[in-house]
């Protein structure tokens, strides 16, 4: 390439960065999305392939129906292709307490194969350790170190221990996920596994072998090389099956045949001895027989001489009959002399009657006369009473006007003595007053005395001064003094005899003072003394007229008393005269009577007479009936004694009856014991015999030899695979083809915008190729650098995330990733891309380097603007603005454009419609399957082998179960319905009972949820039964029952998620196969307040051997759920990815739609337009695309969705048609989202526009 | 003279004054002066011709009086204003409400009819004039629907001119209006332009290279190397017709 070509084309690819890394990021994504989800599958295989051969998982499973012996292993290890062989030992048990019992497989630790991954602790290296599933141990909460007690089933005894220390915890590979299996223990569900040495299981013979086989290990499980290669060897290991079969067969054989004979010896023996006993007993009875007989004869003989003494009695009694006739007449006779008397004594009776009445009637009026008597007594005694109770009243009254008189005496009295009295207190006071006024006058004349007292004391002192001095002056002689002392001494005395009576007579006047006030003080209280008196007497006076005013009342009383009496006095008196007339009367008529009364006895001794005479005659009578009694009683004693005689004949007979049942009963007894003997016998002879066929019929063992699809979710691993390999085959598909449309736009564009360009180097001279070469190097580079991008990153990134997805699952997987580059598929998305995009570019060159330099050179013929449809409807075309005008006028310019983007955005939002839509269909089928349409909780498998009776218990603790809500025993079998070359199973579900049924099992359309009713016309089969096999309603349903084909019409197509089911009633079943359905299984549903304690049920349920084992709806349930919910992160990573085309997609036509009218633009900005104007001018456009891009998208979303579910899909499996609106809303949101993104960054390109610079020229 | 003329007191013209405006591209290193210092000034209703040689600077100073572009440096006043110093959105009003361009290449809306690419410019300012009016006075009356593929040159130079007139801006600028026409649609361009300068009174500045349409100018502005050389004014303006070129 010339060197200013070669810097142009680098220049080019600088100054169109945006150009650039669009197509490079675009074809990036296409390629890591489509070559990444391609690679996911095979990588998916590969990471289990590593981990299965790492662990060394055994490739084919052989167990034999009788054990397997060693020298079978040694059989099976010299097989061709085998590489290694190893017996093993295993067991269910059960563990754990009450309430949470749990179903553990053991197993033996093997030496080779299935290598256990430990995670905590180590392997187990002596007997009585053991190694624990992991889940298990979460589950359970067990550490390294616990003890692990189990227990074995019921009369099993395989384990030499039953208690385990719990070494290590880790993982097997025969359990990839969280399934372990089935059992028959327990809920039925195994719920982990153990390993423990060999040691310590106690069986002769090993359970199973595990072989792996040459060269396995260096092929690919899930790929058909391996598949091939287990199949021979498969083959070849069933070859040898026949051979080792005939040998263990022989050797359990020839033992059982051993024990056999015994017992059909020992059954002889008893049957000798039965026979001779059953000998002895008949001829017992014999005997009995011939003793009846003799009885019987002896009986008879009885009977004649009785008949005989009977003649005899017969005749007698006829005699007594005429001499009883006879008599009769004389007893007439009799009768009427009597009736006669009794007429006679009748009239004497009635006269009597009449004289007792008249008596009668006399007492009774006496009777009243003397009550009439006594009541006039009374009276007379009560009336005495009431005058004497006056008279007493009287003088009470006169009682008590005396005291009142002399109480009023004694006031009067009173009164004057008071008066007296005061009158002679009036005297004394006088007297007192009296008294005081003279010792007034006497304490008047006191001082006077004492004045002169004074004097004399005066007078003393004086005569004393005066002997004082005369003493002093000594003048006086002694007598003189002594005279004089004498004479003052008397004078002393007398003073002091003065002075003495003064003070005795003020004493005296003090004491008569006080005398005389205390009697005037006592006069004083005398006085009211009095006054209190004069006061009670007044208040007696006051009292004393009333008083005297009740007994004036008192008086007026009893005179109206007295008065009352009178009349009373007054009947008594007439009363007395009315009963002394009465009294004579009567005395008259009893006189009469008297007279009467005479008469009557006269008659009454007449009568007696003629009674006598009668009774004579009666008696002579009665004698002559005595004699005939007597004759009679003979008679009748000679009757008695033939009844006698009669009766013991009749107990004879009964005795004779007895014997002959009692020789029955002994005839009876002993043909039981006979039969019973007989029965028994051949009882044993039959469980001989049946215990012979049995041994007989001893089919030979058979080996059951399996391969991994046998293990838990083995094949599961397998399908998911194989599932996001479907999706890869559509979804990134898709993806490509938009990533890849919109480089070739971008390629077309470019070429398209540098025609000036290509015009210049044309009339330069250059020459095609080399002209061309710049704009195919251009998209080669960009898009082999994207592909090499898109591979090396998406050929990792998406496999990890799927892988680690589905590592939640298959636990042990995901640590062994095995990402490796899928050359294929790296191959097939760059080259799509290559050609895709350098096609784009050789068409565009090509249709650009036709043209002459000239022409090129011209400036691009400026698109015309066209007018378009909408502008015909004038008045909506005359409201737009000039943008909205321009708007709609630019889109139908550029219908190129118009149509990439479109194409471009309705792409992403039909992609991520899908990712969203495939959430809603796969996510709901669990809940879908197993609560709308399937509504029991659990089925019951019976154990074939059951006996009825064992059966209808089960039956019976179902129906009287109270936690049961109802339960249906159904005929649940597999079938094969051929399709093509190949068989798909399906279920074929009959009822026992429809009413239940319509409650366990929901029937209806998938789109309009008509509901279905289960009819008589034909079956009802699940719709994605009837879509592989092509059938509709009323066509025939092709199915395989041991090898011979059956047709039944198709009455109804019903929703249904999981599995194929056929549902029949019983009479469409029989006419189908004529025959009656066997309803060995039976599903049931807990009632809503038990529904938690299912497995408890499940528990009780399994102790019933006619019960083999249970599958919960809700375990079922859980499985599917876990296992789609792998399925969210690869949608997650679907949705991420359309949205990030989206992005791209949005990105790169904008730019282009920019760039194309850069010019425009800036004319709009001269024109004086604000930047947000500019961009509202272009955004309108993106706006409308998007949301016509949205629109067509949803439509073509929902048609994409249709086909990735169909083509995702597995047979057995039926996803959702259906997308949520939700999820049109989200993926219309996330497209508006990004476009709203896009466009923001857009607005900031805008305002770049340089006027000046897009303005300067045309290029 | 010419300084003389510049600072007579008597002319009132200074509706638009540039004061030392430059305009310098590029980096400190590699310096491109475009315009520099450069002063002039409009009287209100000239018909002024800026003339000068390719790559003189005349374009440069339309743009900065058009707020297309912004000086380095210097003032600009229109009006009273001094646009220099606007932010990015004056500048846009300032387009918008006061301006009017005519390009040489049209630089009409394609998907719009003549009436609506005038009609797009009318929408967005204050003060428009009838848009079907605008188009009859530049003659167009009869291609009103048209759409810009199906018009000649000078017709789409028309239906520029009305879109910018229409606008009733303060300042017509025309940008070589003839460069992309024939002789006789060029002369009846600028007939118009000085047709619209005479009878509607507005200030309308055409950049050119042709010298030969210097005397048609009340003012004629002469650029050279980013400098004015020479300002001179036309008392009295020869009509277009009697111009030969």
């Amino acid at each position: 390439m010339k060197k200013a070509l070669h810097k142009d084309f680098w220049m080019e690819i600088r100054k169109s960065k945006a150009r650039f890394i669009s197509i490079f990021f675009i074809v990036a994504l296409g390629v890591a999305f489509f070559s990444g989800i391609q690679a996911a599958s095979p990588d998916m295989r590969l990471s289990g392939d590593a981990y299965y051969d790492e662990s060394k998982l055994m490739d084919i499973k052989v167990v034999g129906t009788m054990g397997l012996t060693s020298e079978d292993v040694d059989a099976i290890a010299s097989v061709k292709g085998v590489q290694e062989a190893e017996g093993a030992y295993s067991t269910d048990v059960m563990c754990g307490e009450e309430d949470a019992q749990k179903v553990l497989h053991l197993e033996s630790m093997n030496q080779t194969v299935n290598q256990l991954t430990v995670n905590e602790g180590r392997l187990p290296e002596k007997s009585g350790e053991c190694f624990v599933d992991n889940l298990f141990a979460d589950s359970m909460d067990y550490k390294v170190g616990d003890e692990l007690h189990v227990r074995q089933q019921e009369d099993s005894d395989l384990l030499k221990t039953e208690k385990y220390t719990i070494v290590g915890i880790g993982s097997s590979p025969l359990y990839i996920s969280f399934n372990r299996g089935n059992t028959t223990l327990g809920t039925g569900e195994i719920n982990g596994f153990a390993y423990v040495l060999p040691e310590d299981f106690d069986q002769e013979v090993f359970t199973q072998i595990y072989l792996r086989v040459h060269g396995a290990e260096g092929l690919t499980s899930y790929t058909d090389a391996y598949d091939n290669l287990i199949a021979k060897i498969q083959d070849r290991v069933e070859g040898i099956e026949k051979e080792r079969c005939q040998i263990r067969y022989d050797s359990v054989v020839s033992g059982a045949q051993e024990e056999l004979d015994d017992a059909k010896k020992e059954l002889d023996d008893g049957k000798k001895k039965a026979k001779k006993e059953l000998a002895d007993a008949r001829k017992e009875i014999k005997d009995g027989e011939k003793e009846l007989a003799d009885g019987k004869k002896e009986y008879e003989d009885g009977k004649q001489e009785l008949a005989d003494a009977k003649q005899e009695v017969a005749d007698g009694w006829n005699q007594i009959d005429d001499a009883k006739a006879k008599l009769a007449d004389g007893w007439a006779q009799l009768e009427s002399g009597k009736n006669q008397l009794a007429d006679a004594r009748n009239q004497l009776a009635d006269a009597k009657a009449q004289l007792a009445d008249g008596w009668e009637q006399i007492n009774e009026n006496q009777a009243k006369l003397d009550d009439g008597y006594k009541q006039l007594n009374q009276g007379k005694k009560e009336l005495e009473a009431g005058r004497q109770q006056i008279e007493d009243a009287r003088a009470n009254l006169n009682q008590k006007q005396a005291e009142l008189d002399a109480g009023r005496q004694a006031v009067a009295d009173g009164k004057i003595e008071i008066e007296n009295t005061r009158s002679a207190l009036a005297a004394q006071k006088q007297e007192c007053e009296a008294g005081l006024a003279q010792v007034a006058e006497g304490e008047a004349a006191l001082p006077q005395g004492e004045a002169a007292l004074a004097d004399a004391q005066a007078q003393l002192a004086a005569l004393q001064e005066q002997y004082a001095q005369a003493e002093a002056s000594g003048q006086y002689s002694e007598e003189e003094l002594a005279q004089m002392a004498q004479n003052v001494a008397n004078v002393q005395a007398q003073v002091e005899g003065q002075a003495a009576e003064l003070e005795a007579r003020r004493q005296e006047l003090a004491a008569t003072r006080s005398e005389l006030e205390n009697g005037l003080a006592s006069i004083e209280a005398g006085y009211a003394q009095l006054d209190q008196k004069q006061a009670e007497l007044e208040a007696m006076e006051s009292q004393f007229e009333p008083n005297q005013q009740l007994i004036n009342e008192g008086f007026a009383r009893l005179e109206t008393e007295a008065d009352k009496l009178k009349p009373a006095e007054k009947e008594i008196q007439k009363n007395q005269k009315t009963l002394d007339a009465n009294q004579k009367t009567l005395d008259g008529e009893k006189k009469k009577l008297s007279d009467n009364q005479a008469t009557v006895d006269a008659k009454a001794q007449e009568l007696a007479q003629a009674e006598a005479e009668a009774a004579a005659s009666e008696q002579e009578l009665a004698a002559a009936e005595d004699e005939i009694a007597a004759n009679e009683q003979k008679l009748a004693d000679g009757e008695q004694e033939i009844e006698d005689n009669e009766k013991k004949l009749a107990d004879a007979q009964k005795d004779i009856e007895e014997a002959e049942k009692e020789l029955k009963n002994g005839k009876k007894e002993y043909q039981d014991a006979k039969k019973d003997a007989d029965k028994e016998i051949a009882d044993n002879e039959k469980k001989l015999e049946d215990a012979q066929k049995e041994l007989d019929d001893l089919k030979l063992p058979e080996w059951i030899v399996t391969d991994r699809n046998n293990l838990p979710e083995y094949s599961d691993y397998g399908d998911n695979a194989e599932r996001i390999r479907n999706i890869g085959q559509v979804f990134p598909v898709i993806f490509f083809l938009v990533a890849a449309l919109i480089s070739l736009t971008t390629m077309t564009r470019m070429v398209e915008e540098q025609r000036t360009q290509i015009g210049t180097m044309k009339a330069l001279g250059y020459g095609k190729y080399a002209i061309a070469s710049k704009y195919l190097n251009y998209a080669f580079l960009a898009t082999v650098g994207g592909s090499a991008l898109g591979v090396v990153i998406g050929e990792k990134i998406l496999p990890y995330i799927i892988i680690k997805a589905y590592g939640i699952m298959y636990h042990n997987m995901a640590s062994n990733l095995q990402i490796h580059y899928e050359f294929k598929f790296a191959m097939i998305a760059s080259v799509a891309a290559v050609v895709c995009t350098i096609g784009a570019t050789v068409t565009s060159c090509y249709k650009a380097l036709v043209e002459t330099p000239a022409s090129l050179m011209r400036p691009p013929a400026p698109k015309e603007g066209k007018r378009v449809l909408i502008e015909r409807a004038t008045f909506i075309w005359k409201h737009l603005s000039f943008t909205w005008k321009s708007t709609l006028r630019n889109l139908f310019r550029y219908k190129k454009r118009l149509l990439m983007t479109i194409f471009g955005i309705a792409g992403s939002m039909a992609l991520m419609l899908v990712g969203f839509g495939l959430q809603d269909s796969i996510m709901d089928i669990a809940v879908r399957q197993y609560d709308e349409l399937q509504h029991y909780e659990a089925t019951i498998i019976s154990d074939e082998d059951a006996t009825a009776k064992e059966k209808e218990e089960l039956d019976e603790f179902l129906k009287k179960n109270e936690q049961i809500s109802r339960f249906t025993k159904v005929q649940l079998t597999k079938m094969d319905a051929p399709r093509n070359n190949s068989n798909i199973s399906v279920y074929i579900y009959v009822p026992e009972n429809l009413e239940n049924f319509h409650e366990d099992v929901t029937l209806q359309n998938r789109i309009t949820k008509e509901p279905y009713e289960l009819t008589d016309a034909g079956a009802a089969v699940s719709e994605k039964t009837a879509s592989l096999l092509g059938l509709d309603v009323g066509d025939e349903l092709t199915l395989k029952k041991d090898n011979q084909e059956y047709r039944v019409n198709v009455a109804v197509i019903t929703e249904n998620y999981m599995g194929h089911y056929v549902y029949m009633t019983p009479h469409v079943y029989e006419q189908t196969f004529g025959e009656k359905p066997d309803y060995a299984n039976t599903v049931f549903t807990m009632k809503e307040e038990f529904k938690d304690r299912i497995d408890d049920m499940g528990n009780e349920i399994l102790k019933y051997p006619a019960a083999l084992s249970i599958s919960y709806t809700s375990s079922l349930a859980g499985q599917l759920e876990r296992m789609l919910s792998s399925l969210k992160t690869v949608i997650v990573v679907l949705i991420v990815s359309a949205g990030m085309l989206a992005f791209v997609v949005l990105y790169n036509l904008n730019n282009i739609n920019i760039t194309e009218r850069q010019r425009e633009l800036a004319t709009l900005k001269v024109l004086g337009f604000f930047d947000k104007e500019v961009s509202q001018y272009v955004f309108r456009e993106n706006i409308l695309l998007t949301l016509i891009g949205v629109l067509a998208g949803a439509v073509f979303g929902i048609l994409l969705h249709r086909f990735v579910i169909v083509t995702v899909e597995v047979d057995a499996v039926m996803f959702g048609r259906n997308i949520k609106a939700l999820s049109f809303v989200y993926s219309g949101l996330f497209t508006c989202g990004f476009s709203a993104f896009v466009n923001m960054a857009m607005h900031f390109k805008l305002k770049k526009i340089n006027m000046v610079e897009s303005l300067k020229s045309v290029e | 003279m010419i300084m003389e003329e510049l600072f007579d007191e008597n002319v009132q013209d200074d509706y638009v004054k540039l004061e030392n405006v430059s305009k310098i591209y590029g980096s400190k290193e590699v310096k491109i002066v475009a315009v520099d210092e450069i002063n002039f000034q409009i009287a209100k209703g000239e018909f002024v011709v800026v003339v000068g040689p390719s790559g003189a600077g005349k374009t440069t100073v339309l743009n900065i009086l058009g707020g297309m572009d912004q000086a380095t440096s210097g003032k600009v006043w229109v009006d009273g204003r001094n646009i220099a110093r606007y932010s990015n959105r004056q500048l846009t009003a300032y387009r918008r409400e006061d301006i009017g361009f005519v390009f040489q290449f049209y630089n009409l809306v394609p998907n719009l009819t003549a009436l609506e690419n005038v009609e797009l410019a009318l929408q967005i300012c204050k003060n428009p004039l009838d848009a079907r009016t605008v188009l009859e006075e530049v003659g167009l009356k009869d291609r009103l629907s048209n759409f810009p593929a199906q018009l000649s040159g000078g017709e789409q130079q028309r239906v520029s001119i009305a879109r910018a007139l229409a606008k009733n801006p303060k300042l017509l600028l025309c940008d070589e209006p003839t460069g992309a026409l024939d002789y006789q649609t060029g002369k009846s361009i600028l007939k118009l332009l000085q047709d619209m300068c005479r009878e509607k009174g507005m200030t309308v500045i055409v950049i050119t290279h042709n010298s030969a349409l210097t005397p048609m100018a009340d003012r004629v502005i002469k650029i050279k190397n980013g400098k004015v050389s020479r300002m001179t004014l036309n008392d009295h303006p020869t009509p277009v017709e009697e111009i030969e070129w």
